[in-house]
């Protein structure tokens, strides 16, 4: 890796016009949910900043969060997006092969000591010491625990590295663990999702490459900038459920309405992601939108959380969690007066765009056609 | 009790509580149905020709705006979204349609409610709402709010630090 490469230089040797990067940069703020204000810091950093050097590893996984990653909707990012980060090692998109690629993860770690992220996707099996899944002739767990032990943080990507996803599901034969559990004195930043969405995984690597700091996580490691708000809460089928409107067997008339897919086992009401606002494939649509309940993929243990035409019925796990985060102890009790003056505040607050840009009506008669792709999500 | 804040009471509003009423009826058995709540209007107020306030249910509690005597939202479709400005923010209403209502706006507060008490708990916390809604944002209160609290900070009464009555 050149070592003072910037991502705007690679930008150039491309033949990106700076009309084109500037434009990315703004387009990237509105992602992060930053103002105006914030291209001109996120130009800056990337025209002056060493691009850092990332590891990617894969564990068991199936590789959807690579595919979703290489699909980002941007067309700049659909090129560029892996120019932004050095990524010095991926076992499924490098050149290199053989001795030559597993020199690289002895390399960097020794030439970047507290430098580099190391970006997971997979976990590792721990039954018969790691030997179901063996890279380079190693147990992976060996592996990541050596190159994760010099990284300045750690990136989970998707539902197994996160939570253990469906190599993990009852009965685990293999003991498959995610990566917090191997690695414990790093910042993991998880991004889950089977997979995650393009626009949120770039995002986050652009907030980390800006600032040079982690995002904000909330108590479970998740950035809470795309993590904050279940699917139910900005669901465009909100209204109906609103209103006690509900598809009740599939193609059946409130189906064809668009009702709420909730007694089709939607599981919006339980699932923290940016699926109902950033959406899908640039914005163009999501699965409630195609006519199918949220499955809960981002959330803990999803495939062992019923099944999934099943509709939810554990109440307390119904968007009580919106306010565990906030209210710590008391939401699995009734919730007095006292502790309803601090919902309320929060759930205003939660309700919020964290968006500032300077609309200079009263309301915005705009209305959402692009909202998808352009990031006025939470 | 929603109106006693010197607010005349509207037709929109009667027609709202109503129509949700209705609503009830088709949520009752649910399992986020919470039968300790009523259908309950607070602080419906004029705001931007429009009236703003908060529904609470046994379902959901929203933000809600309803149009003026002279507004046709009849082409707003149900699930758009329009954003709207406030002393404390900008947020994101989602246009909705009900029984002899008509077209309404909401923006989804808590769902379902949370165990609350009584009608009078979940009262407190729609006037709580309606009240940061409606003032410029505290950044310091924002910070501390926004931090997931601890156990031993929720046992030692953090969380009622100088909270607004």
């Amino acid at each position: 890796m050149p070592e003072t490469e910037t991502f705007y230089e690679v930008l150039r040797a491309q033949g990106i016009t700076r009309r084109s990067f500037l434009k990315f940069c703004s387009l990237t703020a509105a992602a992060l949910g930053l103002g105006p204000d914030y291209v001109g810091q996120i130009a800056y950093a990337m025209e002056t900043k060493p691009r850092i050097p990332v590891l990617w590893m894969h564990g068991l996984e199936c590789t959807c969060c690579s595919e979703s990653f290489i699909r980002s909707g941007h067309p700049l990012a659909k090129d560029v997006i892996l120019k932004m980060i050095s990524l010095d090692y991926d076992d499924t998109l490098m050149a290199s092969a053989g001795y030559q690629a597993e020199a690289i993860l002895d390399e960097i770690p020794r030439k970047y000591p507290g430098e580099y992220i190391l970006a997971v996707e997979g976990n590792p099996p721990l039954n018969e010491d790691g030997m179901y899944c063996i890279v380079g002739g190693k147990p992976f767990v060996e592996k990541l625990k050596s190159v994760a032990a010099n990284a300045k943080a750690v990136i989970a990507w998707g539902a197994c590295a996160s939570w253990g996803c469906v190599q993990a599901a009852h009965p685990n034969p293999t003991a498959a663990t995610p990566i917090d559990k191997v690695i414990t004195n790093k910042p993991i930043i998880k991004v889950p999702g089977c997979p995650p969405i393009a626009e949120v995984m770039t995002g986050v690597i652009t907030y980390m490459l800006t600032f040079g700091r982690v995002p904000e996580l909330d108590g479970r490691g998740r950035p809470l900038m795309f993590y904050s708000q279940r699917i139910h809460d900005k669901c465009y089928r909100r209204p109906h459920f609103d209103a006690g409107e509900y598809v009740e067997s599939w193609d059946d008339q409130g189906a064809r309405e668009g009702y709420c897919l909730y007694k089709m086992g939607c599981k919006g009401p339980t699932t923290y992601n940016a699926c109902s606002t950033v959406r899908w494939n640039g914005g163009v649509s999501f699965p409630i939108q195609s006519g199918h309940g949220c499955i809960g993929c981002s959330e803990e243990g999803f495939w062992d959380n019923g099944p999934f035409y099943s509709r939810l019925s554990d109440v307390h796990g119904f968007g009580i969690e919106a306010n565990a985060d906030k209210i710590g102890g008391v939401v699995a009790g009734v919730v007095g007066a006292g502790v309803a003056v601090h919902a309320g505040v929060s759930a205003v607050m939660r309700a919020r765009n964290k968006s500032h840009k300077g609309d200079a009506s009263g309301s915005d008669q705009s209305t959402g056609k692009d909202k998808g792709h352009q990031g006025d999500q939470q | 009790m929603g109106l006693d804040r010197g607010e005349r009471p509207l037709l929109a509003t009667q027609r709202l509580v109503d129509a949700f009423q209705r609503a009830a009826e088709r949520q009752r058995g649910l399992p986020f149905f919470r039968s300790a709540l009523a259908v309950e209007i607070v602080g419906f107020r004029p705001w931007q020709g429009c009236q703003a306030g908060a529904l609470i249910t046994p379902w959901f509690m929203n933000l809600i705006i309803l149009p003026g005597p002279d507004m046709d939202w009849s082409a707003f479709p149900v699930g758009e979204q329009q954003r709207w400005h406030f002393p404390s923010g900008s947020y994101e209403f989602t246009g909705g349609y009900i029984g002899n209502l008509g077209p309404y706006q909401s923006c989804a507060l808590l769902s379902p409610a949370p165990d609350f008490a009584d009608q009078a708990a979940a009262r407190a916390a729609a006037w709580s709402a309606l009240d940061s809604l409606f003032t410029p944002a505290d950044p310091d209160l924002e910070r501390r709010l926004a931090r997931p609290l601890s156990r031993r900070g929720f046992l030692g009464g953090k969380w009622t630090g100088d909270r607004r009555p």
